[in-house]
């Protein structure tokens, strides 16, 4: 008896671990990707836990009975980011695509087929939404505010919804009707170069992991994974954000300062924190040195943000190739560049040094730099290195950006502070014997409070605070 | 002598088995546990701040000695804390202040130009002379809301009470934005 009891125990715990063990075991998944204007920008939505429901269709004549899922109660699944959005149905063999209204009106039916994958059947909107091997179903918002990726022109920021995005690689190449329900069939564009997408010249691309192309004008995207892939010829790259006009990058003054150096002639670079291309024009009548016709158009790193500014223009890298770079709002530590910077080149040429910060470092050098309490000890600190006879005079004011943060770039305070550095690096370009780059790390954003006081901010990829003024004087 | 016949039931049996892989669990993660804490502790009782001034170095003091020197008292005080991803708030800090320190020590500021402080990841922050010589302004601090700040940089610290950089930030009460402290302090040169 005690052994019988022992045996149905046994098999009872055996029992009970394969329940438990089959409870853990996830239903079928058959998962259909939504993205575009949606929360999270991109979701799987598993079919498997959506209920099929039946239809029936005509198939030349013969009437067919079978099942699916609504497209309204996968849609359902997703959240828009705004209410009035079209839907765009993808196929995944040729990009063929079909676009209806996201209110939908009819029934079109998700079915997964007997090589497992998902198509769509129209009952009764116009026969291009029988789209075969789906790819993913993409919201498209109609009047979208402020979201998605950001084209930049010196004058404006363009936002460009995920959807639209997607959108503007695909050209639309019929219009059909079933009763009252309207479908669209888009088809890829044959020219899915970047200028064809930004309808812009002098394409710089912006990617997710900080590294930056320049010169992306015939380069194709695509769309992959919900979002904006450029291809470049060796690999993939996540697109953040565009900016236009211009080709000159703050980093180029890496180059030009080995350039003098290898010429054996002296070279300073100035860093007028935070003077933005916006207020070389809008102090445009006060300014000397600092004129729009003097300067070239740059743009700045992202984020556009001293320390990750500053590591490029010294190690002449991108961001996601020097390794400075931060999260949005992730606590800024003192980074140490992965590469090696511009001081350690003059040094290794056998060059004299100066590096002259204000009352702190914003990233590891391979030289320390000299410290001041301010601008005019910083002013100071320069007449003394060109006086030395250094072959590279580094010099980082910072007063700009103080007061275009506390006041707003294009307050008068700013434009003070603005004719105040002007004067000084006028002074320190008339005293060196070699060529000046005058070059900004960023720009900057007027902000208002809720009493309408203005203030400054910067590393929000915008025009204001991408775009820089690039000088060179003595060249 | 009459052989004792030992019999085990199912209940027992399984209770023998948890018993047993929980004291196998044990066995593998409990040296990991107590390296851990090992080196945390480590790091906060090695850290010391060294003081240099004019060129000469003064010494290396840990928060024990610090708290020793002559004229030195713990204080608490209020800063704000403000980061880019976080409304500026008013905190309550506990720490030294620098200027009793120095003068402890026998440091004469008044010659001085700018006290620089070094951390140990690399980063520099200068203050100016007249920053340091004003009362209740400069502050070695080690708490936060009573809780001592958590080692290293964290990219999260603004989410948490006791926020990052530890075990000694240097903060300047008159700074509104917090932008100027020093955290992961180990440095004071005066110049």
């Amino acid at each position: 008896m005690k052994k019988f009891s022992v045996i149905i125990l046994i098999v009872l715990l055996f029992s009970l671990m394969t329940g438990l063990l089959s409870g853990c075991q996830p239903a079928d998944e058959i998962l259909l990707v939504i993205d575009g204007d949606v929360e999270g920008n991109i979701l799987s939505v598993n079919l498997g836990e959506i209920k099929q429901k039946k239809y029936s269709y005509d198939d030349e004549g013969d009437t067919v009975n079978t099942k699916g899922w609504h497209i309204s109660d996968v849609i359902d699944r997703s959240k828009f980011l705004f209410e009035d959005s079209l839907i765009m149905i993808t196929s995944a063999t040729d990009g063929v695509s079909a676009v209806i209204e996201g209110e939908i009106t009819g029934n079109i039916y998700i079915y997964s087929d007997e090589e497992n994958t998902l198509s769509a059947k129209s009952i009764d909107y116009p026969p291009v939404c029988s789209i075969k091997n789906i790819s993913e179903i993409t919201v498209i918002a109609k009047d979208p505010l402020n979201v998605g990726y950001k084209i930049l022109t010196p004058t404006a920021t363009e936002y460009v919804s995920r959807g639209n995005a997607k959108l503007r690689l695909y050209e639309q190449t019929a219009e059909n009707y079933s009763g009252t329900n309207v479908a669209y069939k888009y088809v890829l564009k044959t020219d899915l170069s970047v200028s064809s997408f930004t309808q812009k010249e002098d394409n710089t691309v912006y990617f997710t992991d900080y590294d930056i192309e320049t010169e992306t004008d015939l380069k194709s995207l695509s769309w992959e994974n919900g979002g904006l892939i450029l291809n470049l010829q060796d690999s993939k790259k996540e697109v953040f954000g565009i900016a236009t006009g211009t080709h000159k990058m703050i980093y180029d003054a890496y180059s030009e300062m080995v350039e003098s150096i290898d010429k054996g002639e002296k070279v300073m670079f100035i860093l007028p924190d935070g003077l933005s291309w916006e207020q070389t024009g809008e102090f445009s009548d006060y300014l000397g040195l600092f004129k729009r016709e003097n300067a070239r158009i740059a743009l700045s790193t992202h984020l556009s943000i001293s320390p990750v500014a500053l590591a490029s223009i010294v190690t002449g890298e991108p961001p996601g190739v020097n390794g400075v770079f931060f999260a949005e709002g992730e606590s800024r530590a003192v980074l140490e560049p992965v590469v090696s910077d511009i001081f350690e080149y003059a040094v290794a040429k056998g060059k004299s040094v100066s590096y002259l910060e204000g009352t702190g470092n914003l990233i590891v050098t391979s030289v320390d730099p000299t410290y001041a309490l301010s601008d005019e000890e910083i002013y100071n600190n320069a007449k003394d290195a060109i006086t030395s006879g250094k072959d590279l005079v580094f010099v980082h004011f910072h007063e700009i950006d103080d007061t275009n943060h506390e006041y707003g770039p294009l307050a008068s305070q700013s434009r003070t502070k603005v004719l105040y550095i002007e004067s000084y690096i006028d002074y320190l370009i008339s005293q060196f014997d070699g060529k000046v780059i005058v070059v900004p790390d960023h720009g900057h954003n007027t902000l208002y409070d809720s009493e309408n006081n203005p203030s400054g901010k910067h590393g929000m990829f915008t025009h204001y605070d991408m775009y820089v003024p690039y000088y060179v004087f003595n060249e | 002598m009459a052989k004792k016949n030992l019999k085990l039931n199912i209940p027992t049996i399984i209770s023998i088995i948890i018993v047993g892989l929980l004291a196998i669990a044990l066995a593998i993660f409990l040296p990991f546990y107590l390296k851990e804490n090992e080196e945390e502790r480590t790091l906060f009782e090695n850290t010391e701040i060294k003081i240099v001034a004019y060129g000469e170095e003064i010494g290396v003091f840990s928060l024990e000695e610090m708290l020793a020197v002559e004229g030195v008292e713990e204080k608490t005080f209020g800063a704000v804390y403000d980061t880019s991803s976080s409304e500026p708030v008013e905190k309550s800090y506990t720490g030294i202040e620098l200027k009793a320190l120095l003068s402890g020590l026998q440091i004469d500021l008044s010659g001085a130009r700018m006290v620089t402080f070094k951390a140990s990841d690399g980063m520099n922050k200068v203050y100016s002379q007249q920053d340091v010589v004003k009362s209740n302004n400069v502050y070695i601090a080690y708490k936060v809301e009573g809780l001592e700040f958590n080692t290293g940089i964290d990219p999260l610290a603004y989410m948490k009470t006791n926020e990052d950089g530890g075990p000694f930030v240097i903060i300047k009460v008159e700074d509104p934005y917090s932008q100027n402290r020093c955290k992961l302090l180990v440095e004071i040169v005066i110049t």
